[in-house]
């Protein structure tokens, strides 16, 4: 048996979402804080943005553990190994 | 109609933190072109759904929202100019729906295409300002506009503005303003053109005294808060390096010698004609550039700056305006802004007012134009002038020289002065010097002491009542002020033009004010009768200092108290204010108290009995008698300590 390379670099870029992945979910964060404070824009046009704000944050959310798993899946999927005359 | 509150710091942070949010989904969507977890993806022929979701995320920042918020942005800086001080701003959202950022710019193109087309200040210029006008306050159309305008123009069109006889007749000041306003709003966004950067010519040498006096007018209304380094180029290239040059006083050579036109009072704006006036009323405007522009220049530093604007003011130059406009430059940039001058500094600001007191204090002679700044930078550093005219038991002149870090030897710390450097004796009591001519330009500073005193005097009666560190801070204050006020008292009799009249003016005034009763605590415009009264200095009657005059009769102070006295009860009522002494007060003879607050010395000092009963009670009540008395030996001890040291010096 010897080291399946697809598997070795679908690890990595395991490694490599993985560490951004929490920056990725919390993208929008400090739009909404900003938004939520007050203290930028207030008013009917502002309650829209924050509204939609709100609702693209949970759609990043959504994604970014969706693109996760999805990754994570590939990476099960390959076998850690390949026979020698593969 | 729909309006927003908005905020220009928290718009700012928002747009800032939306960009942050699409560059951190680009490093996964890779849609900007940089690499990206999608590139990898790809590589590896992975495929996930969510991608679509992070585009369309991305599309909507990018697309949507951010163009929207910067233009949204750029017009409340434009209305913050309109209101400084506010914090949250009115926006009618129809104008962020008019015209995007691109529209505004190509508004503003064509607006500058019509000067050019125009090519001077001439028939329909009116016309073209109330276009203009309408534009002043919207950065991307005020970017577009002097971009597409370029730097001559602009600084012809302003130029022509001063000029007398251009067709603007008496709407050339309000153009010109409108101009610099509009410049100021232009460097407002960020987002700025590309051929933007052609007004950078600014930032180099002109031999053409209208283009020069044009930049210079074109900084002096709008506001520049955020681009003091635009400012400070402008003003270096375009005047200050020609000042600092050996022919700077030869108008046919150095174009900061030449003026706009030779006639200044046939102008038909409110600035100067000259260029290095017009440079140092720019910096007068812009502190941080101030700063950098008058201290940057390695081979001239600030005190040659002094010594140039000096010698300029004095004959045979004559050129006493610049010594004015000089002065206002250095206020600036020393942060002597407001009524009564700001006394807390950064350490920018301190460092300049340090360099700069120590530089003109060397001088003998000072043109008289720049002494109302003296007085007012005087005002703004009163704890290093408390500080500076502290003199430790034994020293002689010559023995330390002024410091930025160091303190005297026993210099009382911890007793609420905080001075951001320590000037030497010498140079505190020649720069005090150098505004006594007449008592007006010493009235912001003697306000100040006035006020710092006070201020200083509670604080250490209250210190010292709650029994912190050795319980004698109000020993110590009245110390350092006794000295301040003997070193001010001195300077002022060897350099006032008429030493005998202003001592006069100080008594009357002093006699008058509290001859009506006024108190001990300073009102606002008034503090200067509170130090003057601590300060003055002979044992005579008041009235032996006034000569007569209406009045006079009625000034009961004058005639019953004498400086020592006044200055006794003026600290035993600070006291009494301080709650020193409460258990006492109703023990305290009749007629001395009304409604539990000491009479006014005036009513005191008008008769005999009360005042000797005032006496009396003090004497007998030691926690009022001993703090008084040792305050007054403080005050005694700094004074005499300064007298020897100057007697020193003389």
């Amino acid at each position: 048996m010897t080291e399946n390379p697809r598997r070795r670099d679908l690890e990595q870029l395991q490694q490599r979402v993985s560490n951004r992945i929490d920056d990725l979910k919390e993208a929008l964060d400090g739009p909404r804080t900003i938004m939520e404070d007050g203290d930028a824009w207030t008013g009917s046009r502002a309650d829209i943005f924050g509204e939609d704000l709100g609702y693209r944050r949970t759609d990043l959310q959504g994604a970014a553990t969706t693109l996760s798993d999805d990754i994570d899946s590939a990476v099960q999927a390959e076998p850690e190994t390949l026979p020698e005359d593969e | 109609m729909t309006y927003s509150s908005v905020s220009v710091e928290g718009l700012e942070d928002l747009v800032s933190k939306m960009q942050t949010a699409m560059m951190t989904i680009d490093s996964f969507t890779g849609q900007l072109g940089y690499s990206s977890i999608k590139n990898d993806m790809d590589d590896l022929g992975v495929t996930s759904e969510a991608m679509r979701t992070l585009r369309l995320i991305q599309d909507w920042i990018h697309d949507d929202e951010l163009p929207s918020l910067r233009r949204r942005l750029n017009l409340a800086r434009g209305l913050q100019q309109k209101s400084p001080n506010a914090t949250m701003l009115t926006l009618d959202e129809a104008l962020v729906d008019a015209m995007s950022s691109e529209e505004a710019e190509q508004r503003g193109r064509e607006l500058a295409e019509a000067f050019n087309e125009l090519g001077g200040v001439n028939e329909g210029f009116g016309d073209l300002m109330e276009d203009f006008e309408e534009l002043a306050y919207d950065p991307d159309a005020m970017a577009g506009f002097y971009a597409e305008l370029g730097p001559e123009l602009a600084a012809m069109f302003a130029g022509t503005l001063g000029y007398p006889g251009n067709n603007a007749g008496d709407d050339s000041q309000r153009y010109l303003e409108l101009m610099s306003i509009g410049l100021g709003t232009a460097l407002m966004d960020e987002t700025r053109p590309g051929d933007w950067y052609d007004m950078n010519e600014f930032f180099q040498e002109t031999d053409n005294p209208v283009a020069a006096w044009g930049r210079l007018a074109l900084l002096q209304y709008g506001d520049f808060s955020d681009s003091q380094f635009f400012v400070q180029m402008t003003v270096e290239r375009t005047a200050l390096d020609a000042f600092t040059q050996d022919d700077w006083a030869d108008p046919y050579s150095n174009i900061s010698a030449q003026n706009l036109y030779p006639h200044e009072h046939h102008m038909n704006v409110d600035l100067p004609a000259n260029i290095a006036e017009m440079a140092f009323l720019t910096l007068g405007k812009h502190p941080e550039a101030s700063r950098q522009a008058l201290s940057g220049y390695e081979d001239f530093p600030l005190s040659s700056f002094v010594d140039r604007v000096y010698e300029a003011a004095d004959y045979p130059h004559d050129r006493y305006e610049l010594a004015d406009a000089f002065g206002l430059a250095i206020e600036s940039g020393v942060g002597a802004e407001g009524d009564p001058p700001r006394t807390e500094h950064t350490e920018e600001e301190a460092a300049f007012a340090f360099e700069f007191i120590n530089a003109s204090a060397g001088h003998d002679e000072v043109p008289y134009q720049i002494k109302d700044s003296l007085g007012r930078i005087g005002a703004s550093y009163v704890h290093e002038m408390v500080a500076g005219s502290y003199v430790d038991d034994g020293e002689l002149p010559g023995d330390r020289n002024s410091s930025m870090t160091d303190a005297p030897n026993d210099f009382p710390e911890g007793v609420g002065l905080e001075p951001s450097f320590y000037l030497s004796p010498e140079i505190t009591y020649q720069f005090l010097g150098s505004f006594q001519d007449e008592l007006y330009l010493s009235e912001p500073y003697d306000n100040a002491m006035g006020l710092l005193l006070s201020e200083q005097l509670d604080a250490a009666i209250q210190a010292d009542q709650a029994g912190e560190g050795d319980g004698n801070r109000t020993q110590q204050v009245m110390e350092l002020f006794g000295g301040a006020s003997q070193l001010h008292y001195l300077a002022r009799r060897e350099y006032a033009a008429d030493f005998d009249a202003q001592e006069e003016q100080r008594r009357a005034g002093v006699a008058q004010f509290y001859s009506s009763g006024m108190a001990i605590i300073p009102v606002p415009g008034a503090g200067h009768y509170l130090y003057w009264g601590f300060q003055v200095v002979a044992n005579d009657k008041l009235s032996d200092w006034v000569s007569g005059g209406p009045g006079m009769e009625d000034q009961v102070v004058s005639e019953n108290a004498n400086a020592e006295a006044m200055r006794w009860y003026m600290t035993v009522q600070a006291m009494i204010e301080n709650g020193v002494g409460e258990d006492a007060v109703p023990n305290a003879p009749a007629g001395l108290f009304e409604d539990g607050e000491l009479k006014p010395m005036d009513e005191i000092f008008a008769d005999e009995q009360l005042r000797q009963d005032f006496y009396d009670w003090v004497n007998e009540n030691p926690e009022l008698n001993g703090p008084s008395d040792d305050a007054q030996s403080g005050w005694n001890d700094g004074a005499h300590g300064v007298d020897t040291y100057i007697g020193a010096t003389r």
